[in-house]
């Protein structure tokens, strides 16, 4: 692709350097990927002023079109979007070692205030690193960082040079254009969402399912959405609950189809007809297939669960395997060897924590066996599940999904 | 029905009116139209009927012979037909707006007499002396009334019996008469690709008509939400809400509406500012500091006005405390109290004070000589509520009064009185205590407003430090509106609380023996006989409380529950715990709660759907 000047005919811009990690590893699928994440860049900072994308040679940069534009905004959601390693607010100038001393001067000064003004005295430590792309510059990296220096130094006396110890770096990027910048700012990663197809996450409106979803999107998956709804043992609440969770997941995952199945009537018809303390593996079977109908519909190749090893009595080896044989496709869960306090971790870091923890789930244990059988066998489930005919119910379920988009 | 339409242009009318449907109309004789041309009656030589209005102003008036003339001309006629006397309309831009209402009002008329206004209007003295009613079509001018006379004279007739193959009055049963008219199609089935839906064509009755309904109700709710709300009120439709949830909340009535939104509009000044727009806010505040004060027998320097019943109990409680360290450092609530009462008095605690819960016997009341037992010399303030919130349990206020004051009549009683408060006639010198709370939005009152009561005497210390407003008591600008609304609220509430009792007991001793006879002794019911009848707390358990309260809801049957059933948390009715009912019961115990509006219908619709739910979620209990 062909290098589109970032400043156009002015001396400098201001602009956001946006690195991507492993898909610039990928071989002739590269274009995909970044074609991918590029669009994705773009959806998203639609409403923080709609900039320019501009992508080169494996990095994009974020361009404004019009002043005001609201920088950290822009920074803090490039760096949610799958696919995005860091960001840099970076001043852009030409090629010519004349506007890069400038630039640096420039940006070393801001630097400089930011660090005094946040409380900093005495002496400053920095030093200069010097990236060459465009290798027909004629000075070498060394060469170039050592002159910045130079000219760093007469410009700010309180400013010392220490390799080892800097209090910031100044980051000189010479390539078609010259790009400086002290900071560095650390994204979220993965791959871009779509880039790694479709699934679907059972999403209950507890802590786990939402972290699983955001940790299967994270590798590029896009991510659709089943809830399972018993009014009036659960609330409307709880309904409302589950897709504000897929609005807060939807500023990493992008948009989310919420699929709401009615499922009181297969759960009463669980209840009447088997043994109470198979009921809980019975139900999860049932979801399973209900579910694995509605990913199949919507072009899904998995299903996503949170489910953890031994967290409660339908997730232990033995109930997940009795679950697993009622599904025809791969269920992924990403949670399985993970600790209740790391799920929640990650469940503060990407918001969804405050929302799943009000108390509408599940609001009551009707449902819920006394002595649910934690080792259940395959056969014994398979038989009791055979008492009743669950198809025609879980098929009227199917046909009364409500779909919601959120995000 | 004769209707004579009196004008300068009598040929623009008659064209208006000479065909289709009202001229029809006319042919058959269901409806006499009659036309005189006012200039035939002028006494002027030259026929004139307009002049320049006194005082100056543009254009010209009506003036007031030929008007009065051509009138008298017309009913003479009419009744050598045998009519008796007319109701005179003027069409005018300043009448009263045409609707369908008022349509239907002037169609019940034997003899209606129409006037045309022109020119810039008419004298006013023809007006006074002969026009029963000015009516306009709505809010713009147009160069005459003759215009606005034929569109009066053809929406009145469509009302007139005979006039229309089906009368319109005769369909009022139906949500046509609301909700605006779905979209319609007639033949071809296909017009330039735009296809008439399928349901329409294909034959199902009962199909059309739920889908005429819903896309009535659809564009109703879009258009115009003002219908909406009528309709969905009315007795017709299945979205009415009943409501037994009124101990929660109450709605508020049309009259406060107004006076919250006439108060905020018309009295925006500040009651603390010195000029003439804060003293008219004041005023204001005074007068309804005077209607709530007059209505529990208190002089008005006794009302302290608070934002709510929360703060005015955290006010008495805290406040008299903190202004009276040396009471004594006993405090004495009921184990039943609202969280507002119980809560601020656990605080107390971290500042050294006793707090003590007294008990309440198996009806919820409180135990009085338990009660007697507790009252010592260190005793600072006794807080008993005066009508429980999930029973309706009447406390024995003034029986606690008298056994307080034979122990020590320093001793303070403060009574939260947010549910009884507009419910039972109240007297404070009679009931005896010193502080009591209330509430607007219990009684169709705004949130936003409450009082505390406190006897002349009594020293209690702010809560909040500010602009000194409330007597230095409640420091911040007062809420007006609120309190005006609240002010209204308490005058209707009062006004009617005798036929309201009567009405309110009616309907809770019908539910009751609805349920009974439904249920037998399979329920339990919480709230005592002597309970206020505004409240009826009911467990159906092994239904559990939450669960039956959404399956009502969904049925638009709106109650509420002392106990929230969630799996991981434990919230049982503290009330209910008190009065040693069983776990088992609490968990399936609903509150229904009443209000002045309640009907018997309610009563009996509100039944059939709740032993519907129950029926239905008894598939699903635990033995």
């Amino acid at each position: 692709m062909n290098y589109v000047s970032v400043i156009k005919d002015a001396p400098e811009a201001r602009i956001i350097l946006v690195r991507i990690g492993e898909i610039a590893l990928k071989g002739l699928n590269r274009s995909t990927f970044e074609k991918n994440l590029y669009r994705n860049l773009r959806e998203k900072l639609k409403d923080v002023g709609a900039p320019d994308i501009h992508w080169s040679q494996s990095r994009f940069y974020i361009v404004p079109v019009s002043l005001p534009f609201d920088y950290a905004k822009a920074m803090e959601t490039a760096s949610r979007v799958f696919g995005v390693v860091s960001t840099s607010p970076a001043l852009a100038c030409r090629s010519d070692f004349e506007e890069i001393k400038k630039a640096a001067v420039k940006v070393a000064g801001e630097k400089l205030e930011a660090l005094k003004s946040g409380g900093l005295t005495g002496p400053v430590r920095f030093k200069v690193e010097t990236r060459r792309g465009a290798k027909s510059f004629t000075m070498t990296s060394p060469e170039i960082s050592c002159e910045l220096g130079g000219v760093l130094l007469d410009t700010y006396p309180e400013l010392v040079v220490d390799v080892n110890e800097p209090d910031f770096i100044l980051y000189c990027e010479v390539r078609e254009e010259s790009f400086l910048y002290t900071d560095i700012y650390k994204a979220k990663g993965g791959m871009p969402i779509g880039s790694n197809g479709k699934a679907c996450l059972l999403l209950s409106g507890g802590i786990d399912s939402p972290v699983a979803g955001y940790m299967v999107a994270k590798r590029g998956v896009k991510i659709c959405a089943v809830h399972f709804f018993s009014y009036p043992y659960t609330s409307e609440r709880a309904k409302e609950k589950v897709l504000e969770l897929a609005k807060i997941m939807s500023a990493y995952c992008g948009e989310i189809k919420v699929m709401v199945v009615p499922y009181t009537e297969v759960q009463l018809a669980i209840h009447e007809n088997c043994r109470d303390e198979l009921g809980t593996v019975i139900m999860r079977r049932s979801m399973m297939r209900i579910a694995e109908s509605l990913a199949r519909k919507n072009g899904c190749a998995a299903l996503v669960t949170g489910e953890s090893i031994g967290q409660v009595a339908s997730q232990t080896m033995q109930a997940m395997y009795c679950t697993d044989a009622a599904a025809n496709m791969p269920v992924f869960r990403p949670l399985i060897a993970m600790d209740k306090v790391d799920v929640i971790a990650i469940a503060r870091e990407i918001g969804t924590f405050e929302t799943s923890t009000l108390p509408y789930e599940d609001c009551c244990t009707v449902f819920t066996p006394k002595h649910p059988k934690t080792r259940p066998s395959l056969e014994e489930v398979v038989a009791e599940e055979a008492r009743y005919d669950f198809e025609k119910l879980e098929k009227e379920a199917i046909e009364g999904t409500e779909v919601f988009t959120c995000g | 029905m004769k209707i004579d339409v009196l004008t300068l242009f009598p040929d623009m009318v008659r064209a208006a009116l000479g065909e289709s449907i009202v001229g029809r109309a006319t042919d058959a004789g269901i409806i006499e139209l009659g036309y005189y041309q006012i200039r035939d009656f002028s006494e002027n030589k030259q026929n004139k009927v307009d002049d320049t209005p006194y005082g100056g102003g543009p254009g010209m008036l009506m003036t007031c012979q030929p008007l009065v003339s051509c009138h008298r001309a017309a009913v003479k006629h009419a009744e050598n037909s045998g009519y008796g006397k007319p109701y005179t309309v003027l069409m005018s831009p300043r009448g009263t707006k045409l609707s369908a209402e008022v349509a239907k009002r002037l169609s019940r008329q034997e003899y209606l007499v129409v006037v045309c206004g022109h020119y810039e209007g008419v004298d006013q003295r023809f007006i006074d002396s002969v026009c029963d009613e000015e009516i306009s079509i709505g809010d713009f001018v147009l160069t005459g009334g003759e215009l606005p006379a034929a569109v009066l004279i053809d929406t009145v007739s469509r009302f007139v019996p005979g006039v229309l193959g089906s009368p319109e009055s005769g369909g009022d049963e139906s949500f046509e008469k609301i909700l605006l008219e779905y979209p319609q199609y007639t033949k071809p089935a296909e017009f330039e690709g735009m296809d008439v839906p399928k349901v329409l064509t294909g034959g199902n009755h009962a199909e059309i008509c739920a889908w005429r309904l819903a896309e009535a109700e659809k564009i109703t709710r879009e258009r115009r939400p003002d219908l909406y709300e009528l309709y969905e009120e009315s007795a017709y439709s299945d979205k009415r809400v009943i409501y037994f949830d009124n101990s929660a909340t109450t709605r508020q009535t049309p009259r406060v509406t107004e006076t919250v939104a006439s108060t905020a509009r018309r009295f925006y000044g500040n009651p603390s500012s010195l000029t003439r727009l804060g003293m008219a806010a004041e005023k204001e505040l005074t007068k309804a500091r005077e209607t709530v004060a007059g209505t529990i027998g208190a002089d008005r320097s006794e009302i302290i006005f608070t934002c709510s019943g929360t703060e005015a109990n955290n006010l008495a409680i805290k406040g008299y405390l903190r202004a009276n360290r040396h009471a004594g450092k006993k405090v004495i609530v009921s184990a039943v109290e609202h969280p507002s009462v119980l809560e601020t008095a656990k605080s107390l605690e971290k500042e050294g004070y006793n707090v003590v819960l007294a008990p309440v016997d198996s009806r919820g009341v409180v135990d009085l000589k338990a009660l007697f037992e507790l009252i010592d010399n260190d005793t600072a303030l006794i807080s008993v509520m005066t009508v429980n919130s999930e029973t309706g349990a009447v406390m024995p206020i003034k029986e606690i009064a008298a056994v307080k004051n034979s122990v020590n009549p320093k001793i303070v009683l403060h009574t939260d009185c947010v549910q009884g408060y507009g419910k039972l006639n109240i007297d404070v010198k009679d009931l005896g205590c010193d502080m009591l709370t209330a509430s607007a939005h219990k009684i169709h009152g705004p949130r936003g407003a409450g009082f505390l009561f406190v006897r002349r005497g009594i020293r209690i210390a702010p809560e909040l430090a500010g602009g000194g407003q409330e007597g230095g008591l409640r420091s911040g600008t007062e809420n007006l509106p609120a309190i005006c609304g609240f002010a209204a609220a308490a005058e209707d509430a009062f006004g009617a609380i005798g036929q309201s009792f009567e009405n309110v007991k009616r309907c809770r001793d019908l539910f009751r023996d609805l349920l009974i006879e439904k249920y037998g002794d399979k329920i339990h019911i919480n709230s005592d006989v002597s309970s206020l009848p505004y409240i009826l707390n009911v467990s159906f358990s092994p239904v559990r409380a939450e669960v039956l309260l959404h399956a009502l809801e969904s049925q638009n049957v709106f109650v509420s529950v002392g106990s929230a059933c969630s799996s991981k948390k434990k919230s049982r009715s503290h009330v209910l715990t008190a009065m040693n009912v069983p776990v088992k019961i609490i968990d399936g115990s609903v509150r229904f709660s009443f209000s002045r509006f309640t009907t018997e219908e309610d009563i009996r619709r509100g039944a059939e759907i709740l032993f519907r739910c129950v029926r239905d979620l008894k598939r699903a209990v635990r033995g």
